[in-house]
């Protein structure tokens, strides 16, 4: 099997306009996408702010559903202005597997029925690159080094697939090296894309701390609810071509959707993935289901009136989510865990945002830190990351 | 989005009418189907029909049937949990109460004692308890296995 790893998805993500803040008109970043959508059009905005903000703060359901949709059409080109590097923030009462998160950009051209930016993202919609990653990676540097007993598992894919835009920005080809020189912090970029040329063209040289990991489903949610991202089989020959540079690879069977067949669908998954993936390259694995915030329910059924997935039986739980009724969510989990162990006792497998009973019922228990969990639940100590041979470093 | 005359004959409350809807306008995007031919399923025809039946009571059992249309696992599991609690209730007259919309793995149980020998029934009652199959479905239910 052969394809252009990107191809697809590079064409199914092209924004049909660029809005660039003035401010960073000059800047390296914004001229490089720019440079590489020929015939998209270029409007100069004189904000940073989403455009589309203060229309939908005050709009009811139907209009904020299309301005939800319109906001996947522009891609804003500007300066991010926060705290770059923060906690994930979990989800009440759940346990929560310490990620760090950083956020190169908001907003995901994908647009997967079931995605919870459509309720986190809901007053800012547009797609946004932020061009000065040059302070993001220093306020990373400043903060790994200034706890250096800590450890920290940054993340760029909480508010953005992590490698949608990497052929437009090439920023994997400055976070990538940069992880590699960290002694206690891993990067870990989280795509449902095989947008990989560039990780693939640094190759092992940098790879000792990135972990690529993806986010997979069964091949019918893949189809139906994940209709702009790369399909099941895209993704699992990127893995493979991920895999032979060098990196490691993190998987994240994430949401579990309920479907007629979901046995064996998901059955199928961990089997395909993992006559391609070589389970002892394999830095972690995160089970959870379905979860979104009440209000998304409507949402999702206004934007995807062919999806399925707003009928299942999911409920308002007690933190707040609507999810499916506890039985039904560790009984999925604990066949895809099962199916995960049987792969290898040694995976390393969590569970996202799931209850400390969910732990208890799936694993035994809470999520000790065994040795195969250390990368995922540490917060203190120093790893001893190998240095691959013929790193540079 | 009008209730069919079969129901609306019944006069459901203005919230009732809503409600009764909502479930069957979810359930027809599910199964694809019209909303009336969810209304119109043949239980629901058979109950409206009944002629011994209240207003009120004809709504209900309609609501219900809805409700198990469109959560088919979640009225299951909450009808076994149900069955369970009774079995065990009437056994050994112990009333469980299980975690709140079924979140959670833990179950509780209030006991009130007059003497040692309340205490002493009582250790008995827990060690039948642990016994009965009702009690190990309920703590199987909990964990996921159904």
């Amino acid at each position: 099997m052969s394809i252009e790893p990107s191809a697809s998805i590079i064409s199914s993500s092209r924004p049909e306009r660029i809005l660039l803040a003035r401010e960073v008109a000059e800047s390296v970043l914004a001229k490089r996408v720019i440079s590489r959508l020929p015939g998209v059009p270029v409007e100069l905005v004189d904000d940073h702010q989403d455009p589309l903000r203060a229309k939908v703060g005050n709009s009811g359901l139907e209009t904020r559903s299309r301005d939800f949709s319109a906001g996947k059409k522009d891609l804003l080109l500007c300066r991010y202005k926060g705290d770059w590097l923060r906690a994930c923030p979990g989800t009440n009462s759940h346990v929560c597997c310490n990620l760090w998160t950083v956020n190169p950009g908001e907003g995901c051209p994908l647009d997967c029925t079931y995605c919870y930016l459509q309720s986190y993202l809901k007053r800012n919609p547009t797609l946004k690159l932020y061009t000065n990653t040059d302070e993001m990676l220093g306020a990373i540097e400043q903060k790994v080094k200034a706890e250096p007993s800590r450890f920290f598992r940054v993340g760029t894919g909480e508010v953005i697939d992590s490698l949608v835009w990497d052929d437009l920005t090439d920023s994997t080809l400055e976070l990538v090296p940069f992880f590699a020189r960290q002694s206690n912090a891993l990067l870990e970029l989280k795509t449902k894309t095989a947008n990989i040329g560039n990780l693939v063209d640094l190759g092992s040289r940098y790879s000792n701390n990135t972990v690529v990991s993806w986010s997979v489903n069964a091949k019918p949610v893949n189809f139906e609810d994940e209709s702009a991202t790369a399909s099941f089989d895209e993704r699992l020959l990127a893995m493979a071509e991920v895999q032979e540079a060098g990196y490691r690879i993190g998987l994240h069977f994430d949401p579990l959707i309920y479907f007629s067949g979901w046995e064996d669908g998901y059955q199928d998954a961990v089997r395909e993935i993992f006559e391609v993936v070589d389970p002892d390259n394999v830095a972690w694995v995160s089970v959870s289901t379905l979860r979104y915030k009440p209000e998304m329910q409507e949402v999702m059924e206004t934007r995807f009136p062919e999806s399925k997935i707003p009928y299942g039986e999911q409920f308002l739980a007690k933190d707040g989510k609507m999810r499916y009724v506890q039985p039904l969510r560790l009984k999925m989990i604990k066949f895809v865990w099962h199916q995960l162990k049987q792969v290898s006792n040694t995976l390393p497998s969590y569970m996202c945002m799931e209850s400390p009973a969910a732990w208890r019922a799936v694993s035994g228990g809470a999520p000790v830190a065994g040795e195969e969990l250390r990368e995922v639940f540490t917060r203190k100590g120093r790893l001893n990351i190998i240095q691959p041979q013929g790193s540079e470093l | 989005m009008n209730l069919p005359e079969h129901i609306a004959l019944l006069s459901p409350s203005k919230n009732a009418e809503v409600a009764l809807l909502e479930l069957a306008r979810q359930i027809a995007n599910r199964d694809e189907l019209e909303i009336q031919e969810v209304l119109s399923d043949s239980y629901i025809l058979e109950v409206c029909s009944r002629e011994k039946l209240g207003r009120k009571d004809k709504l209900k059992l309609v609501r219900a049937k809805l409700e198990q249309i469109r959560f088919p696992l979640l009225k299951d599991l909450e009808s076994r949990l149900e069955r369970c609690k009774k079995a065990i209730q009437k056994e050994l007259g112990l009333t469980l109460e299980l975690p709140a919309q079924l979140e959670g793995d833990t179950i509780s149980l209030r006991l009130k004692f007059r003497s040692e020998v309340d205490v002493l029934n009582a250790s008995k009652k827990l060690g039948s308890l642990a016994k009965m199959d009702q009690t190990k479905e309920i703590f199987s239910i909990l964990s996921g296995e159904i």
